[in-house]
């Protein structure tokens, strides 16, 4: 194994080849009723996944030469997505919306979503105050309005709210 | 029958059937835009609001609204690499990379026009079918059933150009995703991990959504621009799209059929359509090097198919009461509340409701079509927001896409899950497509399986159209390899151009299997 691609390549079927191996595992104990057509599916998959990684520890495998999508640049993957920058960026951007997750979790819907799309918008991007705070109540009124009051979707008010026993909404 | 067939066509037209048809129209619109929250979750939502209507009038209100939301997915799936609806996955592939060379406005006209063709082909098909489906989808037994639904599995996975043997990986566990939760026969809990959250099994939307949606997100950000890298032609493309779908009209009829045909199978009507259109606009074409790259032909197939096969899935839902999908499932459920039983008398004292569906279809098509064009400049400027603008709105719009499946949070933490796996995947050049749809066909697989050798034994594996579809199933698996075979016997060697089909890229291809 030479490059990042390949380690990560054979780290990722090995994770499968866990994954497999524990579903298999398991369903030992199951009835053939439960268990056939598990059994069936994850012993094949297994193998195939046993055989991909002989191949890539073997270096038989390359990367792809084109990033997916990309017309015409036919940019290697272990020089670009998986470049320090690259990676620093995306890593970012998982952070945000893992922070998303969070900030929605505790704070509700309509406010959660209101006060992470205006952080991310002034912390991530450096937008101006005015266009995050815009950004942040249209995303209040657009969740509240249009998902809450007209699909009638059952959001909660955030595990943080309730504990105080605040409410925010349009309408109580 | 010519009467009943005119009724429909006027009472479409009756005040307030006409009113409602509009309102759905207006409302799928939306939720076809709305990547994630897709037609099924509306359809269930209004149906408490159709027990005051009449059938005509419920079917144009709900069978309206989901006739938009076959066409509109598409726009997502062109303007932002994110499926507006699961069923319209297939269009990004080459919708995508067709908005980042600056062609959103000819991928979107000719995704409109074909979804128009596919939808009175398919609406045609379910007038004309009727009479002549029944003895046809009864022959078919339940390990045919089940081999059809393998059969899928093995051609999508064989598409994944060069990467067969990761495609069929992916397969594998999309199909072990489907295990999740309790055993339908024995009620045995299965990789539940004791969470009653895992009793129900995974759900389809958080898991399309994180695959495919989290990962163009994530490049979004990477790349720091708007979608479109270079400026969109205005109409002239949009016209460029419409006369393709009648230029390449070969594979836009053909996928339509296809559509049609396969939304009639119980099971395989839902997402699956797409990507076997997709599969036949790759093989069917004579250059296939621009398939993933932004190639028109890979547009209109799924385009096409995607609307054709409503009509499909409605010719067994009315005639057998089998809905093909979870959509049709629901709309069986309005078929109940108006107290219409799906059966011969759909066809027989009830044919002229029958017939109104099969207008709904012709006429909501028509009119979201001619809005699409109307309104398709400013539905392409959105591709030259800057990406900071972007991002937080694709991030809440998956979030509450995934959330809406079950309510509950869990199918947020499901979605990043497999937003990171998608991402692995992405950059790996795993296929994808081979996941979802082992997820989509898993269950009713086990049930065909479970039933095939309750029924048969073993015996099963040796009926003749079972024979018939194992030997194109492995057909499709040994393909590939044998013509890359062929090629480096001829001496062209592995690194000559090959297509990228199904989100694995050619170069991924070379040298492993």
């Amino acid at each position: 194994m030479r490059t990042t691609w390949q380690r990560s390549e054979a780290l990722f079927t090995l994770f499968i080849i866990v994954v497999v191996a524990l579903a298999l595992y398991t369903s030992r104990g199951w009835s053939q009723r439960a268990g056939l057509f598990p059994w069936i599916v994850l012993t094949p998959t297994l193998l195939l996944a046993l055989w991909q990684l002989v191949d890539d520890v073997r270096g038989k495998t390359s990367p792809p030469t084109v990033v997916i999508g990309d017309e015409g640049e036919a940019t290697e993957l272990d020089t670009d997505l998986t470049s320090r920058d690259t990676a620093r960026r995306g890593g970012i951007l998982v952070a945000w919306i893992i922070g998303f997750f969070a900030i929605i979790w505790a704070l509700g819907w309509g406010v959660g979503g209101g006060l992470a799309s205006a952080a991310y918008l002034r912390l991530a991007w450096r937008e101006s105050w005015r266009v995050s705070i815009i950004y942040g109540v249209v995303t209040f009124l657009f969740i509240e309005i249009l998902f809450r009051e007209l699909l009638n979707i059952p959001f909660d008010e955030g595990a943080l709210l309730e504990a105080l026993g605040i409410t925010i909404r349009l309408r109580p | 029958m010519l009467d009943a067939f005119l009724y429909g066509l006027v009472s479409v037209f009756q005040w307030p059937a006409f009113g409602l048809m509009l309102l759905g129209l207006a409302i799928g619109f939306a939720v076809g835009i709305l990547p994630g929250l897709g037609g099924a979750v509306t359809l269930a939502l209004m149906l408490p609001f159709t027990f005051a209507m009449t059938p005509v009038e419920a079917f144009a209100f709900l069978l309206g609204m989901l006739s938009v939301t076959a066409t509109t997915g598409d726009i997502t799936s062109v303007l932002f690499g994110v499926p507006g609806e699961a069923t319209t996955a297939a269009t990004i592939l080459d919708g995508y990379p067709m908005t980042k060379r600056g062609e959103a406005g000819r991928a979107l006209g000719a995704a409109l026009m074909s979804s128009l063709v596919g939808a009175l082909v398919g609406a045609f098909a379910l007038a004309a079918v009727i009479p002549i489906v029944q003895p046809l989808v009864l022959s078919l037994g339940t390990p045919e059933f089940f081999m059809l639904a393998m059969l899928g599995i093995a051609f999508v996975a064989s598409l994944s150009s060069g990467a067969v043997r990761r495609g069929l990986i992916a397969g594998g566990i999309g199909l072990s995703l489907s295990l999740v939760g309790l055993d339908p026969q024995s009620g045995t809990q299965r990789f539940t991990f004791g969470q009653l959250y895992f009793w129900e099994g995974v759900s389809l939307i958080p898991v399309t959504i994180g695959l495919f949606a989290i990962p163009e997100i994530i490049e979004l950000a990477v790349k720091g621009t708007s979608i479109a890298e270079r400026q969109v032609g205005k109409l002239g493309g949009v016209w460029q799209g419409v006369k393709d779908t009648f230029k390449y009209w070969g594979v836009t009829i053909r996928c339509s059929l296809l559509g049609t045909f396969v939304g009639m199978i119980p099971g395989l009507g839902g997402s699956i359509a797409q990507w076997l259109a997709y599969a036949h606009s790759v093989q069917t074409a004579s250059d296939k090097s621009r398939f993933g790259h932004g190639d028109v032909r890979g547009v209109l197939g799924p385009g096409a198919a995607n609307n054709s096969k409503e009509g499909g899935n409605l010719i067994t839902t009315v005639a057998f009461g089998i809905p093909s999908t979870v959509v049709m499932a629901i709309l069986l459920g309005a078929f109940l509340i108006q107290g219409l039983v799906p059966g011969p008398d759909m066809l027989t004292k009830n044919l002229h409701v029958t017939f109104s569906l099969v207008w709904i279809i012709v006429v909501t098509n028509i009119f979201t079509v001619a809005i699409c064009f109307l309104f398709l400049n400013q539905l392409v400027r959105i591709t030259y927001v800057r990406a900071s603008l972007l991002i937080p709105f694709l991030i809440m719009l998956i979030f509450i896409g995934a959330f809406t499946t079950n309510n509950t949070y869990m199918d947020l933490v499901v979605m990043l899950v497999f937003g990171a796996v998608g991402y692995a995947m992405v950059v790996l050049g795993w296929p994808r497509p081979p996941l979802v749809l082992g997820l989509v066909l898993g269950k009713l697989s086990e049930t065909y399986l479970y039933l095939s050798v309750g029924r048969y034994g073993w015996e099963w594996l040796t009926r003749p159209l079972v024979l018939v579809l194992m030997l194109i199933a492995a057909g499709a698996i040994f393909y590939p390899a044998f013509e890359a075979w062929r090629a480096r016997r001829r001496g062209g060697g592995p690194g000559g151009p090959r297509a990228t089909i199904l989100g694995t890229p050619a170069g991924a291809a070379e040298p492993q299997p």
